[in-house]
């Protein structure tokens, strides 16, 4: 009795091999697209949160928060007033903090903690992807009258970056005179030009604006707060 | 040894596996060829192939728009030849609402050709409540209007301080096939 012999372990082996061989192709192909797509995904939600959080710093709706939040206002409302923003530009699981620097002059980023929010599905800090944001919280009422053709204002100043005063040109002076490290160069090409120092404690300068023919158009104070840093973490 | 041995292998045993054989062989090459063929829309390679396609495109395109105020910057006052890059930023931080409003009356040719977004594209900037923004009466939104059939939609978003600083908007970026 050898009819059997044709339904050996050999076809049997050689059937196991080839399929073995074709699913794994597949597997491994697949698997690399998946890997592929998931890093495109987090691309994605990377660069939105990212643009996120700096949209977010640089609104003049949260340096009037943050400024509130320095005079003394509750936390609350900070708090309100970035979960209402925040959460209508991530989706995702996310906190926001809100450090203060205090141990000027020293160059190391803001230390206190002002607020910290976690939304209610965040769970892991280890997995967020954390944005941090330096901003200088100042407050400068326009200069300008009913007679200006322009409007002068300042809003979020970032640290390491130079902030042009929408003023064809201007003097600033501090009300002591004295050197304090945040800069502000008068007059250059772009208008008046602030330069801020992570070094230097805040102060309040004399902001004088001029029309190009060099009539004064008024005058005010520039108050400079603090120097803070929004972290905004987003769990993907 | 007898002969009559040699005859053996080519039995109804033999037929019967080689059958068998057959028949898994072509069902896995059948399955592999449909769930591996990048242009059968029902593959799960399509699937993928085509989401990563879709998504570099749109964030490059994304990128390209929120990364520049373009060159030249005065393109909105140029016409489409003249245009080396599509930006719309005022500074580094804010969005420019005269470019937006210019990115509407661009050909869409041309918005398509400067972003390298292909014949299928839809930019709109929305407030965050979620209505489109309007600039001087006109909604802003350019490209062609999003199918409601599209196999596949990547959506890139960007989020911008509208100048002079004054309110975010979401500035959204669709391509699909």
């Amino acid at each position: 009795m050898r009819r059997g012999q044709v339904f050996t372990l050999d076809l049997l082996l050689g059937t196991i091999i080839i399929i073995s061989v074709l699913t794994s192709a597949y597997l491994i192909t697949s698997s690399y697209l998946s890997t592929n797509e998931s890093f495109n995904f987090n691309t994605n939600v990377i660069g939105s949160s990212a643009s996120a959080a700096s949209a977010f710093a640089f609104v003049n709706s949260t340096s009037s928060a943050l400024l509130s939040l320095e005079n003394g206002g509750p936390t609350f409302s900070f708090e309100n007033y970035s979960v209402s923003v925040i959460k209508s530009e991530i989706t995702l699981p996310f906190f926001i903090k809100v450090l203060e620097k205090t141990n000027y002059p020293s160059t190391s980023p803001p230390n206190s903690l002002l607020v910290s929010y976690y939304s209610a599905s965040f769970s892991n800090s280890s997995s967020a992807t954390v944005f941090y944001e330096p901003l200088i919280v100042s407050n400068m009422s326009s200069l300008c009258g009913s007679s200006c053709n322009y409007s002068l204002y300042i809003g979020s100043v970032f640290m390491g970056q130079n902030t042009t005063l929408n003023a064809p040109e201007c003097t600033v002076s501090t009300n002591t005179g004295a050197s304090t490290g945040w800069k502000i160069f008068n007059n250059t090409a772009a208008g008046c030009v602030v330069s801020v120092s992570p070094s230097a404690n805040p102060n309040n300068y004399l902001v004088k604006a001029y029309s190009s023919s060099g009539s004064s158009e008024g005058e005010t104070t520039l108050h400079v707060f603090s120097l803070n840093l929004i972290e905004i973490g987003v769990q993907g | 040894m007898k002969l009559n041995r040699r005859g053996q292998i080519f039995t109804i045993d033999l037929l019967i596996a080689l059958f068998i054989f057959t028949l898994i062989f072509t069902s896995v090459v059948i399955f592999l060829y449909s769930v591996g063929d990048t242009s059968n829309p029902l593959s799960s390679y399509y699937s993928e192939v085509s989401s990563t396609y879709l998504s570099n495109i749109a964030t490059q395109a994304a990128n390209t728009l929120t990364g520049s105020p373009g060159y030249p910057s005065s393109w909105p006052s140029l016409s489409c030849p003249q245009i080396s890059t599509l930006g719309v930023m005022y500074n580094s931080n804010e969005v420019s609402g005269q470019k937006l409003y210019n990115l509407t009356t661009l050909p869409v040719g041309c918005v398509s050709q400067l972003l390298r977004a292909g014949n299928s594209f839809n930019i709109t900037a929305y407030y965050l409540n979620g209505s489109i923004l309007r600039i001087n009466g006109r909604l802003i939104t350019a490209g062609f209007a999003t199918p409601h059939n599209a196999n596949y939609i990547d959506v890139v978003q960007r989020y911008e301080v509208l100048y002079p600083g004054t309110v975010i908007i979401r500035i959204s970026l669709k391509e699909w096939i």
